[in-house]
């Protein structure tokens, strides 16, 4: 996951299985706060049923988008318009596509190879709602994946199914060069056989496999970390939930996380959007725009937000 | 303790290195009840996780914050000895033991002395700041009627790891003696 090149941009991609969390919003805004540092961002909404992240930005829909990398083969540097704000690009997901299954393996590794190199210091890319293994290999293909949550039981359900899904993905997409990709969705399939009940006798049975699964699996761990952002929080005992889905994320699954920020309810959102406004434009001094600042400059440095109040 | 005994203490608790005494109280305070009542973070995952290995996590949990307690404590030994700085845990090992009547200021006391604020113990135990300034003030005339006075007291005591029930039954004897002494006045 980690870039090579130095050149390259570094990438972050902003996921979370449930729709209507807030991901758009929290994205958007993010890559505002860095474009208002000086830093160049470009925003790609890779939600390819619904794509709407202009919406956000108070843009029309721009009238070129991914489809025309893939149809027209049309340079993905060409595609990046302007988003209205300065140091800030944006390019668009499939609009048009009524298939958003419909792109081949080969089209997305070129994709993803045109993403890294993008001239732009932070490309920010947006996924779709849902844990479809394109949505997750999008997510795993960035320098920091961002996950947004509400206070919500189904969206922390969907949350852990994702981030299940992605390790799973993300042990498994290593595993090709070790010709043990087999073995792990075999292993899977034949769970009832091996009195596998969930996701962490699963890691544990493969862990056991052999000496090279257990490194490989071991290494997979300590190199996945999700930075988890809880969105619309109604009070401050609301707070804390972001440390306990992070608790339960290591202590339930092993998985790594950091709790990077919280973002209130704030009314004046939905208002924002319906009226085609940037919200961090629009109220640059709000509490909710210093909470993104401050999660903003938390991913940057990779570190927890501070707990104390 | 050893310094690996210490990192995976606090990795349990999921601290970093150097917290505070008050953090290593408010991280144990959250875990414990994490682990140990239904949320919406734990509700969706329960099927994930056998009863056993849910009682582990939380003899870990209860372990290593132990554990950090008594380090806390010989440090405070240690800083005696060396000069007479704020003698925290030592006094509230003391107190605990020996008290037997918790009035407001001797809770009040015991709290300070953990460098607590009261603000720590509202939000954990959701009980307002007011009512719990009206407890160590011994404000009878402001707190609300007995059951839910004698259930702030138990939240407050047992946010100071006190035994809940003496220190409830202690300070609403008081309690029930200025109600009759109000009612006999009307």
């Amino acid at each position: 996951m980690k870039t090579i090149n130095k050149q390259s941009p570094e990438i972050w991609t902003v996921g979370g299985g449930k729709g209507g969390t807030g991901k758009s919003f929290v994205l958007s805004n993010v890559g505002n706060c860095l474009a208002l540092q000086g830093k160049r961002v470009i925003l790609i909404d890779a939600d390819l049923g619904g794509a709407n992240l202009h919406t956000f930005l108070g843009i029309k829909k721009p009238r070129i988008s991914l489809t025309d990398f893939f149809e027209k083969k049309v340079a993905l540097p060409d595609l990046v318009v302007d988003s209205g704000i300065k140091n800030m690009g944006l390019l668009i997901g499939a609009i048009h596509s009524l298939s958003p299954d419909g792109i081949k393996y080969t089209q997305k590794l070129k994709l993803f190879r045109h993403i890294k190199q993008l001239d732009a210091d932070y490309v920010l890319i947006d996924l779709g709602a849902g844990a479809h293994f394109n949505t997750i290999d999008t997510f795993l293909l960035a320098d920091k994946m961002i996950v947004v949550i509400i206070p919500e039981v189904i969206a922390i359900e969907n949350l852990y199914f994702f981030l299940k899904s992605a390790f799973f993905r993300h042990v498994l997409n290593s595993l090709g060069g070790h010709g043990l990709r087999d073995v792990v969705q075999n292993t899977w399939k034949d769970r009832k056989e091996h009195g596998i009940l969930n996701f962490n006798q699963l890691i544990d049975h493969l862990k056991g496999l052999s000496k090279t699964m257990e490194n490989i699996i071991n290494t997979k761990l300590s190199d996945f970390r999700a930075y988890i952002i809880l969105n619309r929080i109604n009070s401050s005992q609301e707070i804390m939930i972001g440390n306990s889905v992070k608790s339960i994320c290591k202590k339930y699954f092993g998985l790594n996380s950091s709790y990077v920020g919280y973002i209130e309810f704030d009314a004046v959102v939905s208002r924002c959007i319906n009226k085609r406004q940037s919200y961090m434009q629009a109220y640059p001094a709000s509490r909710c725009a210093k909470e993104i600042e401050r999660l903003t400059d938390n991913i940057l440095e990779g570190r927890d937000m501070s707990t104390k109040l | 303790m050893s310094s690996e005994d210490y990192s995976k203490h606090l990795e349990t608790l999921e601290l970093e290195p150097g917290a505070s005494l008050s953090e290593v109280r408010k991280a144990y305070q959250h875990l414990k009840a994490l682990y140990s009542r239904e949320s919406i973070v734990t509700v969706p995952i329960e099927d994930e996780i056998s009863p056993e290995a849910k009682k582990q996590i939380l003899r870990q949990i209860e372990e290593a914050y132990k554990a950090l307690l008594i380090s806390f404590e010989e440090e405070e030994y240690k800083g005696k000895n060396e000069m007479s700085s704020q003698p925290a845990m030592k006094i509230y090992e003391q107190t605990s033991v020996e008290h037997t009547t918790f009035t407001g200021q001797a809770l009040r006391k015991i709290r300070e002395g953990l460098n607590i604020d009261l603000q720590d113990i509202a939000l954990s135990t959701r009980v307002q700041t007011q009512y719990l300034k009206d407890i160590e003030l011994e404000n009878f005339e402001t707190l609300p009627p007995e059951t839910y006075t004698r259930g702030f007291v138990i939240s407050y005591a047992e946010y100071l790891s006190l035994d809940s029930k003496k220190v409830a039954d202690d300070y609403m004897s008081r309690y029930a003696a200025w109600k009759d002494e109000h009612e006999k006045k009307k």
